[in-house]
């Protein structure tokens, strides 16, 4: 652990150095004894104070405990555990330093904080633990550090800090928001629409159980092996998948000189995205896509599963929009990539150019009509439908 | 621990400092109503506004009351002399402290009535004796930690605290809602630790007790270190003198007034073998006569000096006795008397020119001049008194004693009419007795003082008591003490003496002074106080009565003096057994600390410091470079002899330069130098410990490896093999295996380091012992290994 | 320890290598597994002989072998047996399933539904079978070699992570050397190697065994290395899940069958050290983009987190 040390004279101590000076000067220009005394007993503890708390400092550690994940809407807990390994001299009013700082390009919003703890002492050989907490309500990448660890004891006169070079990284998932009834709504709606498709291709989905054959059901149903050991004809079963496959076309776009109208569209985009990849993957098992056109374009795909969220809310922590003023034309490879029968929903900060899409979808002769293709543009109203957003600060925790 | 029950400690503690300050001052005033009302005030205040709040004053208001006791000091101060404004400053700052008092307390307010507090100890610093001032300031300086350390704890926890709501059984800090899109901006919270406050204040006031004692440590040094010049005028605060009750210029007999238990100091004698270049203090074997003066006058019951004295400045002269034999010095600090004479062993002689001492032209009487009666004055002088350890009893007279004087000597009253009867023929009928008795010749002076002396004090014949006497009105009181009432005091014993001599023709005289003193075994000096008056007899001997070889022989050409001392046995008769008790001891130790503040604190002067601080610690510095230097052979190579030799020469420019700018600056750039070469070598070591060579935590940090194991590493080391960490024993053995059958020389060791760390396992984690032969096998492989490998390739 | 019992090991061992060749490390870790009372995971591209080694070891021990291939359409009854109704009696009856034997080979489990995996990973855990509220405790000793074939995706359910700390041990098979391989075409010349093993070992000795084994002791220091490196994938930032106690506790016992496998009653670093990989390479879960790559990348991981150890001596 690298350590740097500094000593600074506080404003208590500045007067108090001031006052002994005075005393000092006085007794030696007149040559009192006894004032020269009292001016080094004054003295005496001001250089004592030089030398002391550095002692202390040095045999001071700090150990930074950050949550192993955490949502923007979540309150943020840290653990410290300050031990203090000296054998016999107990470490009074420490006081500790961390640091928050957002990575990445600047923003409209400062991301950066900081946050004192005191101690009032640390016992010999003792470990003693604290908490600082809070919000970090934007999402993206947070980097701790470096913690300060600082005493003013014995007398407030000299600042002695250590810094300590413990830098952690900590990466805020996007908040979550709430989906409406109309969102549910228009989701079944969808899933019934490829539920045709299902009856097509029987062995896509999970066994279920065998029953006993009963008139009308498909020859293609019987279990073979089963019904050879049972002397009677058993069917399959197969588990009615409600099928919420779901391909989400994300168009996270921003002007090169953004408002902070712009900067919140984006968040709610992110928001969104987040929440529904979240409600996508309460019930594991159908797939899921995310293709996301943004500063570092992106394309996810796999089952839905606390792990794939997991997996989509570390990119979409780390998101940043992308400023081609044009429709990306990775979405519209994405989308020709999609089986034709997944639902797909476009959302995107702008009103969405259809022309351009359609454009795209046919120059990899994919008819865009033939596709179940939804979109909402965050910019507009229209997602309220859907969607509502918490407060920042909501704690969902 | 809440900050509620800081705050309680707070307020007693910076009460405790109020108090501290206004006894000091007390003490210094010598009156108590200050502390009284300042105790009062503080009572108050912490009932009306910091318990109950039922009174606060407000700033402004606070403002006003303090510019009111500002201007009424100030109107009562212009009426008053330099020394009573003081105390009118002291008594302002403590009106501001009673403002300050009932307002709400801040850590500001507390810092104020801090700084008034010292203030007042400022003021005390100049008014307080002795070193109860020290005392004082010691605990002054013990409670202002506490109590700093209190504020500092006080006001840290108030900037940190936030407002906490009780949640889930530990607080936690509300976080306000933020406006616009700064609810993006990340916000934070420390919570706050509460620990018992029991703990805290204990171990809150240990802390000071080691803080406190470390920072008096440091102000010692500082305050030791600290330019002094000489401003002389200011050395030494003037006192009243004491009034002198045991010792005078003229003797009443039967005035014994107060000197019997008069514990008041007179002086404090140092005696010092002057060895060489060095002076060491001893203890005389017997008790020392100090003497005062001497008187030779008697009429009707009271001793006199014949003549005025006149006095001459000291010679600026060194002794012969200086370089004929071993010299003793005395180091006298007489305090303030109202008698100008300063007792010494006699005959003295200057050291060095000193302009507040006088001595009379016959040298037989030291006096301070005019101007430091009113003060301690510490001087050194020189004695041919002592020879080795003993007070000589014949000493040399200095100058002829005149014939007018020797008659004084040997008159017994002065203007006695004839015819009328001899008031004192009892006693010349004693000395003829006496000396009859044992048929000594009065001519042998030597022989026939001594046989008086005896008479006194060893016959058996003469008590010693220091109560009242009753005493023959119409008798001479020495005829009536040598005949009836053979009882009394010194005086008498000494008078008696004189007397019988007198009446034998034998000149004597009567010396009055100090006898003893108490040892004190700390500082190695003689407390001397007014119950040590005492008197005793100098009989004078020409030239041819001085027994041979109790003189040099230069010395004794104007004759000499005899000491008797007449109390001597028959003191010793009636003389209390004193022990050393524990009352004695603490008598001691108080005055030792007395001696120790009246020279290193408050009489601290350039010339003290150089000779008690400044000289031993370059002389030190000076030594221990020297054995250095001495010492080492390697030194002297050739090559490093010159920068030996420069060394030198700068040292003792250095030593010379010890204390101007200068020398300042180039024992700042010394100390640079040390403080870059020990961080430097901190470092380096450091860096040998990061690569393994310097393994010296490895001992202790780490359990304890079998030895085997330990020589394997060792041998294989030689070879520049190493175990990574992450390496296990096994996987090294191996490694180490491989590299050894690469080499043409080493390969058939190959086999070895496995075998061994297979045996090592085997014990260390196996549990195992293993059995002579196993130890031998291993013992052997070692040893091929080490023999192998410790040559150096 | 009895030496009788070594010997049977080191016999087991060269019965083994006559016919699994090259492959003496995998070998011995499958030994592993069997004295720790374990269960194996094998897993490589086909063809490298992971059936074969899982057969050879079956051979190799007079016990109760089962072959169970995982097909996508197995049901758990496949596997655990269950009730048939007998129409003589009028009454049903449990037939016991191919999961009754000593020796299990689950070829390609990752062919299989997760239903059906389920049933076999619960049968491994409990050492029982419950069918119809009945519960059928299976023989001792009781081992399963697992095979999966990780590369192939299409139709394939991979074992979810949280079910594969079932298994002791996770063994890449790797492609024998070329000598290695020039030998195995040779010894395949006149027909299969592996009809002609005998059995060295019975059932009652490798319970034996599994009873020695729990006997090796563990030296305090090397009790707290291994709980330092289990420490260090816990704090490790690469990855998101660490070792549990129940992996710490399988490295604890694997160390012992290591040790006891090189003749010792006291478990050696150098033990622990070697089982790390296998032993905890599954049971950890990366973060971020070592996520999918996998097994390589975490083995390296685990192998860099126990190198930075400091070992004891």
């Amino acid at each position: 652990m690298a350590r740097q040390t500094q000593i600074r004279i506080c404003r208590e101590g500045l007067y108090y150095s001031i006052v002994v000076l005075a005393v000092l000067i006085g007794a030696v220009s007149r040559q009192l004894n006894l004032l020269m005394l009292l001016g080094s007993a004054l003295a005496g503890p001001l250089l004592f104070s030089f030398v002391y708390g550095r002692f202390i400092l040095r045999r001071l550690s700090v150990e930074r405990k950050l949550p192993s994940e955490l949502r923007a809407d979540q309150r943020l807990i840290v653990d410290l555990n300050v031990k203090n390994s000296r054998r016999w001299a107990v470490a009074w009013m420490v006081e500790v330093e961390d640091a928050v700082a957002r990575e990445g390009e600047p923003t409209v919003v400062d991301g950066r904080a900081s946050v004192q703890v005191f101690l009032p002492q640390v016992g010999v050989r003792e470990t003693r633990h604290t908490t600082y907490e809070g919000f970090l309500p934007r999402r993206g990448r947070y980097r701790f550090g470096p913690l300060r660890v600082s005493t003013r004891f014995p007398l407030g006169l000299v600042r002695h800090s250590v810094v300590l070079d413990t830098s952690e990284m900590l990466l805020v998932h996007p908040r979550l928001g709430e989906l409406t009834h109309d969102w549910a709504r228009e989701l079944r709606e969808n899933a019934g629409g490829s539920q045709r498709m299902q009856r097509r291709g029987l062995l896509e989905t999970d066994f279920y159980g065998l029953r006993d054959w009963r008139a009308g059901d498909s020859r293609h149903w019987i279990h073979w092996r089963t019904s050879a050991r049972r002397g009677t004809l058993v069917v399959r079963q197969f588990e009615q998948r409600r099928s919420e496959d779901l391909a989400l076309l994300v168009d996270l776009w921003q002007p090169s000189e953004p408002s902070e109208h712009h900067f919140e569209n984006v968040e709610r985009a992110i928001t969104f995205v987040a929440t529904v990849i979240a409600q996508a993957c309460r019930k594991p098992g159908h797939n899921l896509i995310l293709s996301l056109a943004a500063h570092e374009p992106l394309h996810r795909s796999g089952s839905a599963s606390p792990l794939f969220f997991r997996d989509q809310m570390d990119a979409l922590a780390m998101a940043a929009p992308h400023h081609e003023t044009s429709f990306p034309p990775a979405l519209g490879h994405a989308l020709a990539l999609l089986p034709p029968s997944t639902p797909t929903l476009i959302v995107s900060t702008r009103p969405i150019d259809w022309e351009a899409l359609r454009r795209l979808a046919a120059q990899r002769n994919v008819p865009l009509a033939e596709r179940l293709v939804q979109s909402v543009n965050v910019a507009s109203d229209e997602l309220d439908r859907y969607f509502r957003a918490g407060s920042p600060r909501s704690s969902v925790s | 621990m809440t900050s509620l029950q800081t705050t309680h400690l707070l307020r007693i503690m910076i009460g405790a400092l109020i108090m501290i300050a206004t006894i000091e001052l007390g003490i210094g005033e010598r009156s108590a109503v200050l502390s009284l009302v300042s105790l009062g005030m503080l009572g108050l205040s912490a009932y009306v506004t910091d318990a109950t709040g039922m009174f606060r004053l407000r700033q402004s208001m606070a403002n006003w009351a303090a510019l009111g006791v500002v201007v009424v000091s100030a109107i009562n101060a212009y009426e008053i002399d330099r020394h009573g404004q003081l105390y009118a400053v002291a008594d302002l700052q403590s009106y501001l402290q009673y403002v300050l008092l009932f307002q709400p307390k801040t850590p500001r307010v507390y810092w104020q009535l801090a700084v008034l507090s010292l203030g007042q100890v400022a003021i005390a610093s100049t008014l307080v004796p002795g070193p109860l001032f020290g005392v004082m300031l010691l605990a002054y300086v013990f409670v202002g930690i506490v109590t700093f350390a209190l504020l500092l704890l006080y006001s840290e926890s108030k900037r940190l605290a936030r407002p906490a709501t009780r949640a889930r059984g530990h607080a936690r800090p509300a976080l306000a809602e933020p406006q616009g899109s700064g609810i993006f901006a990340p916000v934070l919270v420390g919570n706050t630790v509460e620990s018992p406050v029991g703990s805290i204040s204990w171990g809150l006031l240990r802390q000071a007790t080691l803080i406190s004692t470390l920072g008096a440590a440091a102000a010692i040094v500082l305050f030791l270190l600290l330019p002094r010049w000489d401003l002389e005028k200011l050395e030494v605060a003037s006192r009243e003198p004491l009034h002198s009750v045991g010792f005078s210029k003229t003797v009443t007999l039967g005035e014994l007034g107060e000197v019997v238990n008069n514990p008041n100091v007179v002086m404090r004698v140092q005696l010092l073998q002057v060895i060489g270049q060095e002076t060491r203090p001893f203890k005389l074997n017997g008790e020392p006569l100090f003497r005062g003066c001497v008187v030779s006058r008697y009429e009707n019951g009271s001793w006199t000096h014949p003549h005025p004295n006149s006095f001459l400045a000291l010679p600026a002269e060194a002794s012969r006795a200086e370089e004929s034999f071993g010299a003793v010095r005395q180091r006298i600090t007489a305090e303030p008397l109202d008698v100008p004479e300063l007792c010494c062993v006699f005959p003295v002689y200057t050291t060095q020119p000193d302009s507040r001492l006088r001595i009379s032209a016959r040298l037989d009487s030291l006096i301070r001049q005019e101007d430091y009666r009113e003060k301690q004055i510490e001087f050194e002088i020189g004695t041919t008194g002592i020879l080795g350890n003993v007070q000589r009893k014949i000493v040399p007279c200095d100058t002829r004693v005149g014939l007018r004087e020797l008659e004084g000597m040997v008159q017994m009253s002065p203007d006695r009419l004839a015819g009328q009867d001899d008031p004192l023929g009892g006693v010349r009928a004693a000395a003829e007795t006496v000396l009859g008795d044992q048929n000594i010749d009065p001519e042998n002076r030597v022989t026939a003082a001594q046989a008086l002396n005896d008479y006194l004090s060893k016959s058996g014949k003469f008590f010693y008591n220091l109560d009242p006497q009753t005493r023959t009105k119409a008798m001479d009181p020495l005829e009536d003490f040598v005949t009836t009432h053979r009882e009394g005091h010194c005086e008498y014993f000494a008078g008696a003496l004189v007397m019988l001599l007198r009446s034998q023709g034998i000149p004597a005289r009567m010396a009055i002074g100090f006898k003893g003193g108490e040892w004190n075994p700390l500082g190695k000096y003689y407390q001397v106080q007014q119950l040590h008056a005492h008197a005793w007899v100098e009989v004078y001997l020409r030239a041819a009565d001085i027994p041979p070889g109790s003189m040099l022989e230069d010395s004794g050409q104007y004759g000499a003096w005899m000491l008797l001392d007449p109390t001597d046995g028959a003191q010793e008769r009636n003389a209390v057994v004193v022990q050393t008790s524990f009352l004695t001891r603490w008598r001691q130790y108080v005055d030792y600390a007395r001696v120790l503040w009246a020279n290193y604190v408050a009489g601290l002067n350039s010339k003290r410091q150089q000779q008690t601080i400044y000289e031993p610690l370059t002389e030190k510095a000076n030594s221990a470079i020297h054995s250095v230097v001495d010492r080492d052979s390697w030194w002297r190579d050739s090559s490093r002899e010159t920068a030996a030799s420069h060394l030198a020469v700068f040292w003792d420019w250095y030593r010379r330069h010890w204390f101007s700018w200068r020398g300042g600056v180039v024992a700042a750039g010394f100390s640079l130098a040390i403080i870059v070469l020990v961080s430097g070598s901190r470092r380096l070591v450091k860096i040998l410990r990061h690569y393994g060579i310097v393994g010296a935590r490895r001992f202790f940090d780490e359990a304890p490896v079998l030895e085997m194991y330990r020589r394997l590493e060792t041998a294989l080391g030689k070879r520049g093999l190493r175990r990574l960490p992450g390496q296990t024993a096994y996987e090294f053995a191996v490694a180490a295996g491989g590299d050894l059958a690469e080499s043409v020389e080493h390969h058939r060791l190959a086999p070895l380091p496995r075998r061994i760390v297979e045996t090592f396992y085997r014990v260390r984690f196996g549990g195992r012992t293993l059995d002579n032969l196993e130890a031998d096998a291993v013992e052997h492989a070692l040893v091929e290994l080490e023999l192998a490998l410790g040559r150096p390739r | 320890m009895a030496t009788e019992l070594q010997n049977f090991v080191a016999e087991l061992e060269s019965n083994i290598g006559q016919v699994v060749l090259g492959k003496t490390e995998v070998v011995r870790l499958c030994i592993v597994a069997l004295l720790a009372g374990d269960h194996v995971l094998l897993e490589d591209v086909p063809g490298v002989g992971k059936t074969l080694i899982g057969k050879a070891l079956a051979k190799s021990i007079s016990a109760a072998f089962c072959r169970i291939q995982f097909t996508a359409d197995l049901l758990p009854s496949d596997i655990t047996g269950g009730s048939v109704f007998n129409p003589q009696t009028g009454q049903f009856s449990y037939t016991r399933g191919p999961i009754f034997g000593n020796i299990i080979l689950a070829d390609e489990i990752n062919r299989t539904p997760p239903r059906t995996q389920s049933a076999l990973l619960e049968a491994m855990s409990d050492r029982q079978v419950s069918v119809d509220g009945m519960t059928y405790p299976l023989p001792e000793p009781f081992m399963v070699i697992a095979t999966q074939n990780p590369f192939e995706y299409e139709g394939t359910y991979p074992l979810p992570e949280s079910q594969l700390d079932r298994f002791l041990l996770r063994i890449a098979v790797g492609y024998p050397d070329r000598d290695d391989e020039a030998q195995v075409l040779n010894s395949h010349r006149a027909g299969e190697p592996i009809d002609r093993l005998r059995p060295v070992l019975d059932a009652a000795q490798i319970v034996a065994l599994q009873q020695a084994t729990r006997q090796v002791t563990m030296d305090e220091s090397i009790n707290s290395y291994l709980l330092d490196i289990v420490d260090a994938t816990r704090r490790c930032e690469e990855l998101r899940v660490g070792v549990s106690t129940r992996g710490a506790l399988c490295l604890y016992r694997a160390s012992q069958a290591m040790a006891l496998i090189a003749n010792r009653d006291f478990v050696v670093p150098d033990d622990v050290k070697r089982l790390a990989v296998p032993v905890l390479s599954h049971r950890v879960i990366a973060k971020g983009y070592l996520q999918g790559t996998h097994r390589q990348a975490l083995e390296t991981l685990i192998t860099r987190l126990v190198e930075e150890i400091p070992a004891p001596r």
